[in-house]
């Protein structure tokens, strides 16, 4: 499902680590906050990363630039994506980095979709590209 | 002899020679008498003229009717009821139902699908690397991990990539903070 939350556009999504068979979560699903100005797939709060033994996989460093031009390096691997109420599976970049706190779904997750936020009938319509 | 305001009125009128001009011309001294104590070269210099436009228009309506002219082709489809409402309503709406709106509308939508549908889409392959040399390659993560575990190659050993390049740096977007 995607809608906004406090006019915050979010989607439901599960994560999966193809190479260890983990889930996140194991059950239903998890909200991301959808950021058009992030330009990557997915980043993750770090205890989510381990959680989906993301860490245990050879990682990739690179360096993200924040709004106020701040630089941090964020660390990542391969993992998928889970839309449940669309049946879609993305594979993608999934990084993290300390201090985040909710989980950040791109512009480059996004790019596989025709998005519509609609604020005056409050809807986000998300439909996979033809 | 023409006399002198007539005479700037045949100017005005040629000045552009365009064949309707020209018309205009020969009509006017069709009605007129002073027709017959004008130059007699210059009638035949007007004739020409007028036998030249037309011979031009010709050329150029064939071209118009036989190569240039688009073809169209009658075509049925079938629509939902509702999308066909829809349809009918806004072409009402916003073209007060104007003859080849409906057509045109269905013209410009359909090309605006091909040419969305035509943009080569990049496929993706993810690579497992190990000392930088390739063990398994396949198009999806779930298909690496299978090739992986049939090989007996330990996922934590290669390092995962994409035929898709992974940018160094990337905005993080407006949510993001340091800690």
């Amino acid at each position: 499902m995607s809608a906004f939350l406090n006019l915050t556009p979010i989607v439901q999504i599960v994560l999966e680590n193809p190479f260890s068979g983990t889930l996140y979560p194991p059950d239903g699903s998890v909200v991301a906050t959808i950021d058009s100005g992030y330009e990557g797939f997915l980043t993750i709060p770090m205890n989510l990363f381990e959680q989906l033994r993301l860490d245990e996989l050879q990682q990739t460093s690179r360096t993200l630039v924040l709004a106020n031009g701040e630089v941090l390096t964020s660390k990542g691997t391969y993992a998928t994506l889970r839309l449940p109420h669309l049946s879609v599976k993305l594979d993608g970049f999934v990084e993290t980095y300390r201090g985040l706190d909710e989980i950040i779904l791109g512009v480059e997750a996004l790019s596989h979709f025709n998005a519509i936020l609609d604020y005056c009938s409050r809807r986000v319509s998300l439909r996979t590209c033809p | 002899m023409l006399h002198r305001k007539e005479r700037q009125r045949v100017q005005r009128l040629i000045s552009p020679p365009t064949g309707l001009r020209v018309l205009a011309i020969l009509h006017h001294y069709s009605r007129s008498t002073s027709v017959f104590s004008f130059d007699a070269s210059k009638i035949v210099g007007l004739k020409r003229l007028f036998l030249g436009v037309l011979r031009n228009l010709y050329v150029i309506f064939t071209y118009i009717f036989l190569v240039g002219a688009e073809r169209v082709v009658n075509l049925t489809v079938s629509m939902s009821a509702e999308t066909v409402e829809k349809l009918r309503r806004t072409i009402r709406e916003r073209y007060a139902s104007r003859r080849g709106a409906l057509s045109g509308l269905v013209e410009e939508a359909v090309l605006e699908a091909l040419g969305r549908l035509e943009t080569p889409t990049q496929t993706e392959k993810f690579r497992a690397l190990k000392d930088d040399s390739i063990v398994a390659e396949a198009d999806s993560l779930k298909q690496l991990a299978s090739r992986l575990k049939d090989l007996r190659v330990d996922s934590r050993s290669v390092r995962i990539i994409s035929s898709v390049h992974l940018a160094p740096v990337a905005r993080a977007g407006f949510r993001s903070r340091k800690a």
